[in-house]
């Protein structure tokens, strides 16, 4: 299994997204687990540090800031870094085309949406979809549905 | 107790008054520091809560330690959240800020400087605990696509988890559904209770005819929808 867990958290450190794709490895609380990643990550330099680092023996993080959130994928330690960083991006611009100009307001409150997206893209910790065009289109045939 | 009140402090509310209405869109009179009511709306939600204006008239600390002490505990108690519309060039005043009102979580805590229209670098080391950004209305936005200004506190107003607000009935409804869809629901009800009325019909008298004359009706419904 390629990712472990996808989180979104604000600059404050409010979760609004938080996928799991393995059981918690070290067997801390949840909410503690998240509070140490918000901390490792919101105290780097942005400007000088770069988008991975390790997390421990087997997780290593791959976050990128997009406007006051951060997405974070959790990976195996054996794994390529900038393919996660693209898949991050990925599904955000893929957000970005559903909602219109997504914003963090709009996450919030249309969360069960957000994980159709997330989930549309990712299944048991690995991509299943690419092509942006073709993930709109079924978003939308999705939508539709409800 | 429900915190439904937004505290605006600032050195000098004239200069800031214009900005103020932008932020609230609302027309705010230099002589009132207390406006009840304020309506808030975006695409979700409706909030009203009021609004304190206070000018400080003494340093930052006496006006923190002030606001700190037991007097002020009702306040910290419904109070959403603080805006500061002050200079923010030196680290000092962020430092006392963060040190003294980070443990009202609660609360949210803006910091805008009116008197510049980009971040100054310190800024970055408080973003953990503080939201710093400018006080103009430029929608400018910085390296990390976020907005600055005034189009950035109505956003951080936006996420605040009120609790006395209404969802808008838009957002609630699901999408309607299409009107052939509810036609096809009543020509399909038709059409089993029709074959139904027959099927009774045609146990009883056994009229090919009938049967002739149903088999066409039935036709007509489906060639029809």
């Amino acid at each position: 299994m390629s990712i472990r867990f996808i989180l979104c958290f604000n600059k404050q450190g409010v979760v609004r997204l938080v996928r799991w794709y393995t059981a918690n490895e070290s067997g801390r609380e949840t909410q503690e687990f998240i509070a140490q990643i918000y901390r490792l990550i919101s105290s780097r330099d942005h400007k000088h540090q770069s988008n991975f680092v390790e997390f421990s023996d087997v997780t290593k993080l791959i976050y990128k800031r997009y406007a006051g959130l951060y997405f974070v994928m959790g990976v195996d330690m054996r794994d390529e870094e900038p393919i996660y960083l693209s898949h991050i991006h990925l599904f955000v611009e893929v957000l970005d085309n559903f909602f219109g100009n997504v914003c963090e307001l709009d996450i919030v409150f249309n969360f069960y949406k957000v994980y159709m997206v997330l989930d549309e893209m990712f299944l048991a910790g690995e991509i299943q979809e690419v092509s942006k065009d073709v993930l709109v289109e079924k978003l939308h045939i999705l939508d539709k549905l409800e | 107790m429900t915190r439904d009140k937004v505290l605006i402090l600032c050195d000098d509310r004239s200069k800031i008054n214009d900005n103020l209405e932008l932020l609230f869109k609302q027309p705010l009179s230099l002589d009132t520091n207390i406006v009840k009511g304020i309506p808030w709306e975006n695409k979700y939600y409706t909030v009203e809560f009021d609004l304190y204006i206070d000018e400080i008239d003494t340093n930052l600390t006496d006006w923190i330690d002030e606001f700190m002490s037991d007097e002020c505990e009702l306040l910290r108690e419904v109070l959403a959240g603080i805006i500061f519309v002050l200079p923010l060039g030196q680290k000092d005043d962020l430092e006392q800020i963060q040190s003294h009102l980070k443990s009202e979580n609660d609360m949210f805590l803006i910091c805008s400087d009116p008197t510049t229209e980009s971040e100054y670098p310190h800024w970055e080391d408080f973003t953990t605990t503080l939201e710093i950004t400018t006080f103009g209305n430029s929608k400018a936005r910085n390296e990390y696509g976020e907005l600055m200004g005034i189009p950035r506190i109505q956003e951080i107003i936006d996420t605040y988890p009120w609790t006395n607000s209404e969802l808008k009935q838009d957002h609630l409804e699901s999408s309607k559904p299409e009107d052939t869809v509810g036609d096809d629901n009543i020509q399909l009800h038709h059409l089993l209770s029709t074959l139904q009325e027959a099927k009774s019909k045609y146990s009883e008298n056994k009229d090919d005819s009938m049967a002739q004359e149903l088999c066409e009706e039935i036709a007509k419904l489906i060639l029809d929808s």
